[in-house]
């Protein structure tokens, strides 16, 4: 049964728990009416009613979340999750433990010292293997020991790394926000030199043309009601309106538009 | 390309098949000498090689392990926030994150006088159409 068990653990895609064959409409009915009753039961004695429960409907109740810590996958992980320290893992550690100050100073020098100290070593495992092979062991369990420390400590580093490459992504991000304020400010000081340029530039320009198509245009009584309550400002010669005039104005429209377009002030 | 942690940590692994390639190499292609006025010894897993063949691989068996050591210590050398504490960063953290509030706001404060430039000039056009 055992064996069984350990077979059922530790294969690729284990079978379903035997237990889930509980889990049917007709259980769950009874379930529910075996808790409605304890509840009712509970208000005499305290609260031993998983007790008295049935062992096919034990199941069904799910299990509290652990707290300290739980199996899986064949592994132990622990609440909440953390990296285990090198003594945990009974592996000696080579360097000293992380004082706050200067801390990051001190991981450099230190990989670069394991570094040098893992080059060493290796001489000195192939040496031995040129004077007695049979001596190997110890020197490769040195080297096993100076490998894993050095990636232990460039893994503690990552938090470290991790906040400055947050920091990097900031500064460049504060960059392109400021790059766009100045942008649109930059844009925004053309639109004002332009329209001053405008109001001193339409009067002559703009109202000749103007003229020129209010002696064309006959006049309209239709096109006064549309027109007239928002061109009061152009009030001094507005019995234009019709047909021709506005859609000669509309073209006036666009092709300043393609201009401002043009000088780059319209996205 | 991978972060700074992760190129040392790859060459440190890499520094480590070195170290075994190396070993295997010298195991199982050297020749044998003859003490004295023996016979040489002959292993039929090996096949030796040739005497300068064999020094120039070990050469650049170990030329490798010298530039990866090298490569290992210049990748330390430039690791990112050498000689920044983690309060500092924190503090550094802070700041900027206070700064890119500014920078966001008055970026969306030139966005809208923009917009209300743009409605302006649209109402100039506007009134030049129907002058």
């Amino acid at each position: 049964m055992a064996e069984e068990q350990d077979s059922r653990r530790a294969s690729l895609f284990p079978a379903p728990p035997p237990f889930y064959t509980h889990f049917t409409p007709e259980n769950k009915d009874k379930l529910k009416e075996f808790q409605a009753s304890a509840a009712k039961d509970s208000d005499g004695d305290g609260g031993n009613a998983s007790k008295k429960l049935p062992a096919e409907l034990v199941c069904l109740i799910p299990p509290k979340p652990p707290t300290d810590q739980y199996h899986s996958f064949g592994q132990i992980w622990s609440l909440p999750e953390r990296h285990p320290t090198l003594k945990e893992l009974n592996i000696p550690q080579l360097f000293p433990e992380p004082n706050n100050e200067s801390y990051n100073v001190d991981r450099a020098q230190e990989l670069r010292r394991l570094s040098k100290s893992l080059l060493l070593n290796y001489l000195e495992l192939v040496g031995i293997m040129g004077m007695s092979p049979e001596e190997y062991a110890e020197k490769v369990y040195h080297l096993r020991i100076h490998l894993i420390n050095i990636h232990e400590l460039i893994n503690n580093y990552r938090p470290h790394q991790a906040r400055e490459t947050l920091i990097a992504m900031m500064e460049e991000q504060l960059e392109k926000t400021r790059q766009e304020t100045e942008d649109n400010k930059k844009a925004c000081a053309k639109i004002r030199v332009l329209m001053g340029s405008l109001s001193s530039f339409d009067a002559g320009g703009l109202l000749d043309t103007t003229a020129d198509s209010s002696t064309t245009a006959t006049s309209s009584a239709a096109a006064d009601t549309s027109d007239a309550a928002t061109a009061a400002a152009a009030a001094a010669n507005s019995h234009s309106g019709s047909n021709g005039a506005s859609s000669g104005g509309e073209e006036r429209d666009k092709s300043s538009w393609e201009a401002l377009q043009q000088a780059g002030l319209i996205q | 390309m991978a972060d700074r942690l992760t190129q040392l940590q790859d060459a440190i692994d890499q520094l480590a098949t070195i170290f075994y390639c190396a070993l295997r190499y010298v195991g199982a292609h050297h020749d044998f000498l003859p003490t004295h006025d023996e016979p040489k010894v002959r292993d039929e897993s090996l096949q030796p090689d040739p005497p300068h063949l064999f020094r120039s691989s070990q050469q650049e068996l170990a030329r490798d392990l010298v530039l990866k050591t090298k490569q290992i210590e210049v990748l330390i050398a430039s690791l990112p926030g050498i000689g920044v504490s983690e309060d500092d960063q924190k503090e550094r953290l802070k700041e900027i994150g206070k700064e890119l509030e500014k920078a966001e706001e008055e970026r969306k404060r030139s966005i809208r006088e923009k917009e209300e430039l743009l409605l302006e000039f649209d109402e100039v056009i506007r009134t030049l159409k129907r002058v």
